[in-house]
């Protein structure tokens, strides 16, 4: 028999799992619910209003909206359930940059929140606490936010309701993007058309610019004491010249010079000798024609190096271990990048490719280059090989600043640069996509606004026989 | 997460201290929870712990603990440890000293240790707090106007062994006695608890017609302790002046009913009051507050409840987690009125909680209790068991 305390107890108990049950019976229930209406969206700001309502049902929230990736290190909001967040701009600091990494919270006040107090006074006069959570879209994370006009109003249990949801609108999201992604290809492939068209023209542009891009600086150095040791040696010679005229003078003479003549003119050379401190130029010329030749050494490295390096002007086809020419590359941005990147290398063996040696390491010098470029301030590149499939693939991933989905659609355009003028040409990628095609392999991007970005690269053992032909 | 937990009835803190650091592995743990009888607490015999776990939440218990290897009771020992480790977790322990304000004080602790978590903002899963006995209800009122009261606030009183006002807190190195300490939990997996009293109410009820703070003076405009007298048959009849009733009263509190369970279908709960002693004025010290205009219930309690609610909480605690995952340990609160009350039987408490539960646990006995209500609301009560359960995903 059970006391009344007992009793009493098991009500208790009982309750508590009641209270729990009916919890997740009404979260299944909504998700359910809203999961046909979700799926019916057409595109994501669709989906997102769908959503928007789930939410406002099911939780006691004032404002729900979706923050994305803008530019690095700042998101805005793309969709909001009463358009009071509309087009805000978001500073990414330590908060937001938890969420991105895959972790939905609450914070259960909003005041002196660094994210929350860049935003105007009138955006967070009605917001008590907020509640956020990651939602991976096809291209980058987003951040959902709820707010309460309440401090502490979310619980755990709404977070975790939250955070299945997301997931809920992730899978949504790729099926809403599998639909856009149809046109989005087409877009693609347009734009790798007219890429093709130009890349003739392009091509030639790029060799020359490369070329004098990147030895310009090399070459600068020798170069410039030449110039000035070549004006010294023109000033030497004149001097010398002035020495000779007037020794010509004597030695032109018809008649034997006098005793007297000779003492004045062998008085007048040493005056000369002395005012032109012949010994003086002497040394010095010698010194500044080894100069020369050192530089002029230097320079025919260079140029020799160069050659066999991009091998452009043979473009030869042979079997070739592409570990080698990325070691090679890597050693020549090396300079460059050594001060905020760390390399890492994950070089697998790799069976030798039939390619044309040169023209790839332009490709991964421009790969390199390019991930350099994106990092900011520190950041990590990997390059990485592997044997596939009758080739080997190439990735190099960066944790710089990403490339927004527009961009992406274009990156393999001829001329386009997000860089400054003077800065880039935007020609590495159109090359580089010719040379990968030329070789009968592919080149892919994978990347997320403010995450970082990896290429992938598949090289074929053999290049398609109609290639090897042309050679 | 992995969570263990020793216990040591060595004689000398030094002793204690290194059999309890023997039984950890030689990484540091997330989160540490000592507690023991008030002879343990010496600020020497603690430092090499502290060494060992940084972040370290320590307070004294009623008489020592009790833990999934027994109970670890005696006059002078009786310690024990409940380490977390969690490296997906954060967790975060602060203090602040009640002062003159304690609301300030649980709001200050709550923030510090929220700074120690290095989650500043964010809401945490559970708060577990020690606080000294007196105001409790003050400082969790500070910690519920910093989050919220989404946030479930558990925890138990300070104690020592005489109600002598010597409990102690290890904090940084040095013992205090008057500082809310909190510990913020931000658990890998998720948490399950329960908080129960399992007593019933009687027929008979009264009006408090005067009160001050924790001193009822008056049930219906007669004498609380004359009121109480006859309610209770003459149970405190032969009591002096400042007499000590706790013992008696610990199957007759008084209980104010706090939640009526919704439209009447629910569970009502009833948050208990414990009477300590007889005033002066025939009033009656009881450990929580109690205000004028409340009505009060005599409660009714029996042994056997008080045994077997321990095991009873901490399988509910456990059956709120999701399905999918299993529990990685647990931390009880038993109040010290009813350890005291249960005596010789203590053994039983343990052998029904492990009846129920697998894992690792660490059970302290305090002089009051903090936990959630069914209708989702924080307060502080006694003669009452709480039961966290942390859960592996
Ligand atoms: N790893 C990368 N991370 C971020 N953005 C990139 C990355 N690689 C390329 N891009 C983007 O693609 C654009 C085109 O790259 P591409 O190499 O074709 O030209 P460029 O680097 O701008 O100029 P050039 O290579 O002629 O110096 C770049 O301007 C940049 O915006
Ligand atoms: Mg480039």
């Amino acid at each position: 028999m059970e006391t009344l305390e007992q009793l009493r107890e098991s009500l208790q108990e009982a309750t508590r799992l009641k209270e729990q049950a009916e919890w997740y019976r009404k979260e299944s229930e909504l998700l359910l619910g809203s999961m046909q209406t979700v799926l019916m969206a057409d595109t994501p700001q669709e989906m997102f209003a769908q959503v928007f309502g789930v939410f406002k049902q099911l939780l006691e929230c004032n404002h729900c909206f979706v923050l994305e990736a803008q530019k690095p290190g700042t998101l805005y909001c793309s969709a909001c359930s009463d358009g009071v967040f509309s087009d805000s701009s978001w500073q990414v600091g330590g908060l937001f940059k938890r969420i991105l990494q895959g972790k939905t919270l609450t914070t259960f006040r909003v005041a002196q929140i660094p994210e929350w107090e860049s935003q105007p006074e009138s955006l967070r006069s009605d917001v008590g606490s907020a509640l956020y959570s990651p939602v991976e879209l096809q291209d980058q994370t987003a951040i959902l936010v709820l707010t309460s006009p309440d401090v502490g109003a979310f619980s755990k249990n709404d977070e975790q309701l939250v955070a299945r949801f997301s997931a809920l609108v992730a899978q949504t999201m790729a099926n809403v993007s599998a639909k856009l992604l149809v046109t989005e290809n087409q877009k693609l492939r347009a734009a790798k058309e007219k890429a093709e068209s130009d890349l003739l023209h392009a091509e030639k542009m790029a060799s020359i610019g490369q070329l004098a891009a990147g030895v310009a600086h090399e070459i600068n150095n020798p170069m410039g004491f030449i110039f000035s040791n070549s004006t010294m040696l023109k000033t030497y010679i004149g001097d010398l010249s002035k020495l000779l005229s007037a020794l010509n003078d004597w030695v032109a003479a018809d008649s034997e010079p006098s005793p007297e003549q000779l003492t004045q003119c062998y008085g007048q050379l040493c005056e000369l000798w002395e005012e032109l401190d012949v010994d003086f130029l002497r040394e010095d010329m010698q010194g500044l024609l080894d100069d020369n030749q050192a530089g002029l050494e230097r320079i025919r490295d260079i140029v020799l190096a160069l050659r066999s390096f991009s091998r452009q002007d043979e473009g030869t086809w042979e079997a070739y271990n592409l570990n080698e020419g990325l070691e090679l590359t890597l050693k020549m941005v090396m300079n460059e990048l050594k001060y905020k990147v760390e390399i890492r290398k994950d070089l697998q063996t790799l069976p030798k490719i039939y390619c044309q040696p040169g023209r790839l390491n332009q490709v991964w010098m421009n790969m390199l280059v390019n991930a350099g470029q994106a990092i900011e301030r520190h950041g990590t590149i990997t390059i990485a090989t592997e044997p596939a499939e009758q080739g080997v693939i190439v990735t190099i991933t960066d944790t710089g600043c990403g490339i927004s989905k527009e961009d992406q659609a274009r990156l393999f355009e001829p001329f386009f640069t997000t860089k400054g003028v003077g800065e880039g040409t935007g020609l590495g990628l159109s090359i580089s996509y010719s040379i990968i095609e030329q070789h009968g392999g592919r080149i892919e991007v994978d990347s997320r606004v403010n995450e970082g970005t990896r290429f992938s690269i598949y090289l074929p053992v053999e290049p398609p026989e109609f290639e090897a032909d042309q050679v | 997460m992995q969570i263990l937990s020793a216990s040591s009835l060595a004689s000398s803190p030094q002793d204690a201290v290194a059999e309890l650091t023997d039984t950890l592995p030689p990484t540091q743990p997330s989160l540490a929870i000592l507690s023991g009888n008030v002879r343990m607490f010496s600020a020497d015999a603690l430092a090499p712990l502290k060494e060992r776990c940084p972040l370290l939440m320590a307070g004294s218990s009623c008489l020592g603990v009790m833990t999934d290897s027994g109970l670890a009771q005696g006059d002078d020992s009786g310690l024990g440890l409940f380490a977390i480790y969690d490296d997906d977790g954060d967790y975060g322990v602060g203090s602040a000293a009640l002062g003159d304000d304690p609301v300030k004080a649980g709001a200050d602790a709550l923030t510090a240790a929220l700074q120690s978590a290095d989650r500043e903002w964010e809401t945490p899963d559970l708060i577990w707090c020690i606080l000294p006995p007196g105001s409790e209800e003050q400082a969790i009122q500070g910690m519920v106007e910093l989050v919220g009261t989404s946030v479930p606030i558990i925890g138990g009183s300070v104690a020592d062994n005489q109600i002598a006002g010597e409990w102690v807190q290890y904090i940084d190195g040095a013992l205090h006695h008057d500082q809310v300490v909190v510990t913020v939990f931000f658990p890998s997996g998720n948490v399950g608890f329960s908080f129960s009293s399992g007593y019933s109410p009687g027929s008979v009820t009264g009006t408090v017609t005067r009160a001050e703070g924790r001193t009822l003076l008056e049930i219906d405009g007669e004498p609380a302790a004359d009121v109480y007298n006859r309610w209770t048959g003459g149970l405190i009849e032969d009591v002096p002046v400042n007499g000590n009733i706790l013992m008696l009263s610990t199957r007759n509190p008084l209980g104010r009913l706090v939640n009526t369970g919704g439209d009447g279908e629910g569970f009502s709960e009833y948050l208990l009051s414990h009477p300590a002693s007889v005033t002066p004025e025939r009033g009656i010290q009881l450990f929580t507050e109690v205000n004028e205009g409340e009505t009060l219930h005599l409660m009714r309690g029996d042994m056997d409840s008080l045994i077997n609610r321990a095991g009873r909480v901490v399988d509910t605690a456990t059956k709120l987690l999701p399905p999918d995952q299993t529990a990685a340990g647990a931390l009880i609160v038993y109040c010290a009125g009813c350890m005291l009350t249960v005596g010789e039987s203590m053994p039983d408490v343990v052998a029904g909680i492990k009846a129920e539960f697998s894992a690792p646990f660490l059970g302290v006995f305090t002089f009051g209790e903090q936990g959630c209500f069914l209708d989702a609301t924080n307060r502080h009560g006694n003669l009452m068991i709480s039961a966290v359960v942390f859960g592996d995903k």
